[in-house]
């Protein structure tokens, strides 16, 4: 018991140390909103305020930002975010909870839909491939396995989007659903979401699975080695009983805390990818934050993927004694 | 281009512009030749009521009218900024702007009705951008930069207030680019009277809730205006805003009247005027209006302001041809609004705004027809080659455009013979075609003096007219190494081993700028190497955009930086010099003393070498009244 208390304290530390360590270094970032304002406007022409407009706005705004030292904003911002209030956002002019909370469910769609198939692909095809080791399947699985696992993510999604999306246009280009339809549990609605989610899915679980096949394919092999198999086998069990309840369970097993890490990317793992689809969840409010230089929307941001990941890895700790006995014992026994 | 043909004033606008075309998209050129011309004769007559004027396309090359006090004053001025140098302008910017032709009637790319600020805010308005009659889209479909669903049209607050303003809001005024004239629209006329300037509204035009336009909506939008710090107010109060509510005032429904602190010069308060949209409905703004006028101290006023710049106004009620559907995170949809004075003039039922972050995928869409148009762009010449043969593609005159921007108390610039030595250095045609990558969006600028209408040939067919001689180019299209080597021996320094030194120490010339203004980065990045091939020690050190213009920029933490060398808002010469000499800018950003030395060109308006140009800029806001 006094492990689970320890184990959880430090993830409370851990995330205390993250929440502090993000609230100054974004301080240290240089310019405010008003500057982005002003870098669009001459851009884009997406203002209609006046530079003498702008300049007197941050003359405003200077004026403003002196009365309080630092540690007192550190402390009313950390006292805030324990009472559930994590500010207004400066670029929205709305709550940070009112700009993240919509865009939470659009994230976990795609990271979720891309962790569960890039998953379940790549353990399958490991299983597959230990079963068949050394043919030419395995080899070239294993091949194929290594170069998507190396390829950045980002890479896929801009080839995709290029070629599926703007050249062949057999995939739309950016947004969560086709504008006509109402959101709903509707049949159209939901085949257009899937239809939208379909590149950004894709370019997460191609480069993902990958390792999950190598993981199992390698797991596997030194299972089916095991003096335990070999009396399974003499016991004259079923192959199947020995393939799923012998070697697939052994094999799974050390990727579990993997498997519960990816979990917890589920709010940070597509930061790069809304942006490259234009897809507006939780990652692509980040980047629009820090653009823009609002603070408070990068620091919800900041602590909610933060929060996500501590929690994977302690209920990975915290779970894993469980279900491997072996690992019983506390302390000494981490999995990360 | 070289100089020979700048002393000709009325053939050199026309040529120059023929020859940017001509370079620009070589196969669409032929169809213009014959069709712009007539099909531009037509329209604007019948929607000009105040500006007239301008009926014919061929007309566009007249020079600007302008009285003889005022010209004598800019003549001055630009004579001031040639000679000193306060910043280098390296060239002016057109806005690229994309129309397709294949569903939709628009004017051909080089007519006068493109000229405008912009051609898909007007070309609708007028009748002048209708859907084709064999064409199927009854939808326009335009861009947006932000997120539909995060799209708010307080103007005052600005922060994502998305281009769907255009249709939903209407300008007071429209405003010929080329020719620089105003004509009337939501304020249909104008009279300037010595001090009280009168604003008729246009008749029969309400908003989306079916209530009237009146006075009062034009006289809440001008107030917030300069409640907010706008430009009018050191017209209107420049002492205290507490009268504000007393010298703009509604007369009657449908006219409001403005006492000015002053005399000023009609264009000036016309340039100010002209851009605005109505977006004050009175009952979304009207509180804010009644609270402003009532407040007694500048801190109540304070904090009524900063509740009106963090308002949200997500679904708007305007006044413009269209009419606020609904948003979500990929489009903003519009609707035509029947009862505006030119629903008939419009042919198609929606307009929708598709949410495309990047230019990269605007680019994309345009090049798949995805949509009808863009406003204004830059494209780059290898994506202008993957656009459709229906999509034609016009240059409209910004009035603007990249400049090294030098900070007076940084050696070694505070040196004027080193800034000029650096403008002889500098290429300017080669730093605009390689801005421009392969495009004519950008024209290198003949004349360094702060004054803009390159394109058009106005810096010498109208502004120094008769004068042009005095001017100096420093090379426009060569590097004056020579005279760049003279003027920097006169101010000391030497160059050993390749490099001009002044006691053993290089000169050196970081150039700063946003990394993310890719045009400019290209720009900058020539000059750096024209200046390291001559022998000074340049680089170029781009940031990230916020953190150069909130900190590098604001904080004058730079030698030489680059920045637009004219008003971003305003293409009169007034609003150019007043950014240059009368501007926080220049005061508080570069540095720029009040006081400097510069030869005399008019002797009659000043004596001897010393200036305060600010004072001129001031002449000049109430000269030829």
């Amino acid at each position: 018991m006094s492990y689970v208390l320890k184990r959880l304290g430090r993830s409370f530390l851990t995330i205390f140390v993250v929440v502090s360590a993000s609230f100054g270094l974004i301080r240290l970032l240089p310019g405010g909103p008003l500057d982005y304002l002003r870098a669009q406007m001459i851009q884009q022409g997406g203002s209609d305020l006046s530079t003498a407009e702008i300049n007197r706005r941050i003359a405003a705004q200077t004026n403003i930002a002196v009365d309080e030292p630092v540690y007192v904003q550190y402390i009313d911002y950390m006292t805030a975010i324990f009472r559930g209030d994590f500010g207004q956002s400066i670029w929205y002019d709305q709550s940070v909870a009112g700009v993240i909370g919509p865009a939470i469910p659009w994230t976990v769609f795609l990271t979720a839909t891309a962790l569960f198939l890039a998953f379940t692909v790549g353990v399958s095809l490991g299983a597959f491939m230990a079963y068949k080791e050394g043919s030419t399947f395995d080899v070239g699985s294993t091949g194929v396995g290594l170069v998507l696992n190396s390829t950045p993510g980002y890479v896929v999604a801009l080839l995709f989007i290029a070629f599926l999306g703007y050249r062949l246009q057999l995939f739309p280009t950016g947004g969560r659903y086709a504008s006509e339809l109402t959101p709903g549990l509707n049949v159209p609605f939901l085949a257009s979401v899937l239809y939208h989610g379909t590149l950004p899915i894709l370019s997460m679980a191609i480069v993902a699975f990958g390792g999950w096949a190598l993981s199992m394919r390698g797991n596997s092999i030194r299972v089916l080695g095991e003096d335990y198999l070999r009396v399974a086998r003499l016991r004259g069990l079923p192959t199947r009983r020995i393939a799923l309840r012998y070697v697939a369970r052994n094999a799974i097993l050390p990727m579990y805390t993997g498997l519960m890490i990816a979990i917890g990317t589920v709010f940070g793992g597509a930061v790069i990818i809304e942006n490259i689809f234009a897809y507006p969840g939780i990652g692509f409010y980040l980047i629009q934050a820090i653009n823009a230089r609002d603070s408070p929307l990068m620091m919800g941001a900041f602590i909610l993927i933060t929060v996500a990941m501590v929690i994977g890895i302690t209920v990975a700790d915290l779970t894993y004694g469980w279900l491997d006995p072996r690992a019983k014992g506390g302390a000494s026994r981490e999995s990360y | 281009m070289t100089n020979d043909d700048m002393g000709s004033t009325e053939r050199s606008p026309v040529s120059r512009r023929q020859f940017v075309q001509a370079l620009g998209a070589a196969g669409v050129t032929a169809g213009l030749a014959g069709c712009g011309g007539q099909q531009a004769t037509q329209t604007t007559t019948e929607s000009e009521n105040g500006g007239g004027g301008a009926d014919t396309a061929t007309e566009t090359t007249t020079p600007v009218e302008v009285d003889s006090e005022s010209l004598a004053l800019i003549q001055e001025l630009a004579y001031v900024t040639n000679q000193t140098l306060p910043v280098l302008p390296l060239q002016e910017k057109l806005a690229q702007s994309f129309q397709t032709t294949d569903d939709w009637n628009v004017p051909s790319k080089d007519s006068e009705q493109i000229q405008t600020y912009w051609p898909t805010d007007w070309l609708p308005r007028y009748g002048e951008w209708t859907s084709s009659d064999e064409s199927s889209d009854e939808r326009m479909t335009l861009a947006q930069w932000a997120v539909p669903k995060d799209s708010q049209y307080n103007p005052w607050n600005a922060k994502n207030f998305a281009e769907p303003r255009r249709t939903l809001f209407d300008r007071f005024m429209n405003y010929n680019l080329e020719t620089q004239e105003y004509s009337g629209y939501l304020v249909s006329d104008w009279e300037l009277d010595g001090e009280t300037l009168t604003l008729s509204v246009r008749e029969g035009q309400t908003w989306h809730d079916g209530t009237a336009v009146t006075a009062t909506d034009v006289v809440n939008q001008i107030k917030l205006d300069i409640y907010n710090g706008g430009s009018l107010r050191r017209f209107v109060a420049p002492d205290d805003e507490g009268n504000v509510a007393d010298r703009v005032t509604a007369t009657d429904e449908s006219t409001a009247e403005i006492s000015l602190a002053t005399q000023v010069n009609e264009d000036i308060l016309l340039a100010y005027l002209q851009p605005k949209y109505l977006v004050a409905h009175e009952e979304t703004y009207g509180e804010f209006v009644t609270r402003l006028d009532e407040a007694e101290s500048s801190d109540e006023r304070s904090s009524v302001l900063g509740e009106l710049t963090s308002k949200v106004v997500s679904e708007p009620v305007g006044s413009g041809p269209f009419t606020f559907e609904d948003a979500d995170t990929q489009r903003t949809l519009v609707s035509k609004y029947e009862d505006h004075p030119d629903a008939a003039n419009i042919n198609f039922d929606e307009v929708e705004y598709l949410y495309k972050p990047s230019n990269q995928s605007r680019w994309n869409s345009l090049i798949n027809e995805e949509t009808d148009g863009s406003a204004t762009l830059f494209m780059p010449n290898n994506k202008l080659n993957q656009l459709p043969d229906s999509v034609q593609t016009s240059l409209i005159p910004r009035h603007w455009g990249l400049g090294l921007l030098f900070n007076h108390e940084r050696e070694p610039v505070s040196d004027p013979r080193v800034r000029k030595a650096i403008a002889h250095v500098i290429n300017r045609e080669d730093v605009a075609m390689n801005s421009g990558a392969g495009t004519n969006s950008k024209i290198a600028v003949t004349y360094p003096s702060g004054l803009t209408s390159e394109l058009s040939g106005q810096v010498e067919g109208t502004w120094l007219d008769g004068v042009l001689d005095k001017f100096e180019t420093y090379g426009r299209g060569e590097s004056q190494t020579d005279k760049a080597a003279a003027l920097l021996e006169e101010a000391g320094y030497q160059k050993q081993n390749g490099t001009w030194r002044k006691d053993g120490e290089p000169l050196r010339i970081p150039i700063k700028g946003p990394s993310g203004f890719s045009d400019w980065v290209a720009g900058a990045q020539t000059a750096v190497s024209q200046l390291n091939q001559f022998g000074i020690k340049s680089e170029s050190v781009m940031k990230d955009n916020s953190a150069y213009w909130g900190q590098d920029y604001v904080n004058g933490d730079f030698v030489v930086a680059l920045q637009g060398w004219a008003s971003y808002e305003n293409s009169h010469p007034y609003f150019h010099f007043k950014f240059l000499y009368d501007s926080s800018d220049a005061a508080d950003y570069w540095n720029m003393p009040e006081q400097i030395d510069s030869p005399v060109l008019h002797d009659q308006l000043r004596d001897g070498e010393a200036v305060t140009p600010a004072e001129l800029v001031t002449e000049l806001s109430t000269a030829g009244e």
